[in-house]
This record gives C-alpha cells, structure tokens and sequence, in this order.
C-alpha cells in the first residue's frame, strides 16, 4: 500500500496524470513560490482534496479542517525548499498539516474533536438486523477511536483511511519505521482494549 | 518463538500492510488451526473497514476558496527570497513601496509636474518597485532625460518639499527633505520609492554601509550638479519653507 492505492482508494486515479502534465511537486512548488498563479492552482488541485479528506478524518473538525488545508499549502509553498524530488509530497504535507492541527488543539485547548465520521458509511444490508449491526459496530469504532489521543488516532487513521505504509508515516511523524511499528501496535492494542466487547466476541 | 506468537506476529505484520506473500499463506495455515486468531483477525478486518471508510463529510473542500485564500496569502509574502535579506523585511519593502508608490505616483507627479504614472515614467517605477534604487545608476535614465527635455510648464503649482524619516528599527534617520521641483531635481515619488525598496532590500539595519539618508542626499547633490543640497533645501520651521511652498512629511520605517 502507497501512495498509489491512495489514489485509488480516495478516487484520485487522475493524479498521476494531472502530474506528468504539469511537472514534478518540487517544479511546481518552486514556481508557485515565485508567484506562478498556475502552478499553484495546479499544486492545489492534485493535493488539496486528498489533504482535506485525510486532516478532516485525523483531526476530526469538520469547522477547522478547511483552514488547517489552506495554511498547509501556503507553507508548503514558503517552505518549498524542504521537499526533497525522492520525497513524497502527501506525506510531507500531512506532516505539515499535523503540526499545524496540533498548535490548533493547544490554541483552543481542545483535545478531543469534534465528531467527523460520516452518518451513512454503512455499506447495503441485506437485512435490516445485519444494518442494525453495521450501524452498531460503526458507532462503536467511531466512540473507541474518538476517545484515543491524538497521536495514536492519527496513526491509526493515516494507515487505515489514507492507505499510508509504514515507511509513509515514518516520514509523517519523523520517527524510524521500527518505532512507528511499535507505536502501531499499541495503538491497535488501545483501540482493541476500547472495542473489548468486539473482541471479546470474536473469541 | 511459539506457533501462537508466530501466528500474531504475522496478523501484525498484515495489520502494518507489510506481511509478504509468503507470510500470508503461513498466516492463512495457520488460522485454520487456531478459530479464535481467526476470529480476532475477523473483528480487525471489520474495525480496518469501518476507519477507512468514505463518507458524505468527505470531499467537502472547496478548492476555490482554498485557491482564493493560499493566492493571497502569497501575494502577500515576497515571490523570490534573496537569502541573505530577513524575509520580514523584504515583505516590509514590497508592502511600503507599494503604500509609497501608489499615493505619490497618482497624486505627487502631477502636482510637482512631473510625468503621471501612464507616461514614460512607468518603465522606470516599475523597475524601482523592483528595488533597484536609482542612485546606484552611473547613467541618467531614460526617465531622466524625459524629465530634463520637458519644458517648464507656466502654470506649475508652487514646488512641495518631501522630508522623508526613515526608522530602522529603534534608530530614526532624516532622508530628506527632497525638492522635487527643483530643476533637474529627482521626482519625489521615485526618491520615496527608492529609498523603501531599496532601502529595505539591502538588509536595512543590519547592511553594511546602508544608509537611506546618504543615499538619498547624495542623489540630490549628483542630480543638481555641483550644488550642495544640504546648504539650499530649507528647513521645515525655517522661513523659508513657507516660501517654496508646502511641505509633507514621510516616515519610512524599516
């Protein structure tokens, strides 16, 4: 899983396209930063909807995500200088994009978000108890995961809504991908302590 | 390592997104012999769906509005940073040439008569805006000779003294006064200009050997030959100032 089956995963196939056309990030950046109204348009359109929907999930407020988004961008392009060509843009942007969530939460003193999951992710039933229980189990995960602190809710959200590898979120969270492993599996074992009843089922 | 611990060593490498082909099939083998791994790995793949799950909140960006928004916060910012000046600054620059330009360039010009800002002169404050400060030039300008070869206008309004301060940041230094009019004499506008662009994109305080007021005075003395500029411009509370004409006062801060 990558960057590539995100595309996919959030819809984006045209992405890759829309980058052969009008050049690399780093170009693209660097022309934005000098005033290139198009290659910012450009930057914004491969990005900006992939970024809105993996913040609005991670940081779980609906109201504020959109702005987080836009002050992202616009670092990211006075900071164009950091975005190496071998780098993935999404990851660096996500990267950007926490931060700036973080100082968020600690300005309005708000550690918990805002409910963000969707109403209606529950797939057709064939029944309605088997809708009865998607419902149920969608609740349930979206209390567990809302209840997690942030790190460990991002963690979890990144690798399971946004597709990112290991690797990925090594480079999200500066950390090495041994420590991200580690950090994964106490996130899981947090979300499954919350979810007991679930699991407790299934043994 | 036991079965058991191989087995959830495996679920977590396949919960990581890492588990290779290999492993799978050991992990699938695996499962058959143990029912509550495999009902575990069940509730995973169920929670995993919920998380990663689309919703209808999803995809509600409006990338107009974020486009209108990261635009104009970079207008803001400057275009192309020269590394060595503090970007604070050369916003700063951009931002007071701009405040200084604009006034002066519709309003000063005509009333000191000199070119509006649709004559030739636009070339040369365009290339000010730019921060090229026109006493750096060895050469008269274009602009400059415009402004020599334009007859004297008769009905010219009284001439208007400019004293321009300059503060960088808690030091306060005199740049003018300037007289615009005076023949042969820099139009104030582009001394304004100068003096805030170019002022502020050779490192304000921190340039070595910057200073707006020796720039400024000594493009006076060069543009009115051999004369001195700070034994003819008048003072502010002299007499004479009330004779040239009115006077303004700019203050540049940096």
């Amino acid at each position: 899983m990558g960057i590539t089956s995100v595309l996919g995963a959030l819809g984006m196939e045209g992405a890759g396209r829309i980058s052969c056309e009008m050049g690399s990030d780093v170009a693209l950046l660097e022309r934005a930063r000098s005033g290139d109204e198009e290659a910012c348009r450009a930057f914004i359109a491969r990005y900006g909807e992939r970024l809105h929907r993996i913040i609005e999930r991670a940081h779980g407020d609906l109201q504020v995500s959109e702005d987080i988004v836009q002050e992202t961008l616009v670092r990211a392009m006075r900071q164009s200088g950091q975005l190496r060509e071998e780098t993935a843009a999404l990851p660096w942007l996500v990267r950007i994009a926490l931060r700036i969530a973080l100082d968020h939460r600690r300005k309005h003193h708000r550690e918990r978000p805002v409910s963000n999951v969707p109403e209606d992710i529950s797939a057709p039933s064939a029944s309605p108890e088997a809708e009865s229980a998607a419902l149920e189990l969608r609740d349930r995960v979206r209390s567990a995961l809302e209840a997690l602190p942030a790190y460990p809710r991002e963690l979890l959200t990144l690798m399971y809504f946004a597709h990112f590898s290991v690797a990925e979120l090594a480079e999200v969270f500066e950390k090495s991908e041994v420590a991200i492993r580690k950090d994964l599996q106490r996130a899981r074992g947090r979300l499954r302590r919350r979810l007991g009843p679930l699991f407790e089922e299934a043994q | 390592m036991s079965e058991d611990a191989r087995l959830r060593y495996l679920l977590a490498r396949e919960l990581d997104g890492e588990i290779s082909a290999l492993e799978a099939e050991e992990l699938r083998r695996g499962l058959v012999a143990s029912p509550s791994l495999r009902r575990e790995r069940a509730a995973w793949s169920r929670v995993t769906e919920v998380i990663g799950a689309e919703g209808p909140g999803s995809g509600s960006l409006s990338l107009p509005r974020i486009e209108q928004g990261v635009l104009r916060a970079l207008r803001g910012a400057p275009p192309a940073p020269a590394r060595s000046a503090p970007r604070r600054l050369r916003g700063l620059a951009v931002a007071l040439g701009a405040a200084l330009l604009l006034p002066q360039a519709s309003s000063l010009p005509a009333r000191l008569g000199a070119p509006g800002p649709g004559q030739a002169a636009s070339d040369e404050m365009s290339l000010e805006r730019q921060g090229v400060l026109a006493a750096s030039k060895q050469k008269p300008s274009p602009y400059d000779e415009t402004e020599r070869a334009a007859p004297p206008r008769p009905s010219a309004p009284p001439p208007v003294w400019v004293e321009v301060e300059a503060t960088v940041g808690s030091e306060r230094r005199e740049v003018g006064p300037l007289a615009p009019t005076d023949p042969g004499g820099e139009p104030a506008s582009r001394w304004l200009v100068a003096v805030a662009v170019g002022g502020a994109a050779r490192g304000g305080p921190n340039s070595a050997g910057f200073s707006p007021r020796a720039r400024a005075v000594s493009g006076v003395r060069e543009a009115r030959g051999s004369r001195s500029p700070k034994s003819d411009r008048p003072r502010r509370d002299s007499p004479n100032s009330a004779a040239s004409g009115p006077s303004e006062i700019v203050t540049v801060t940096f």
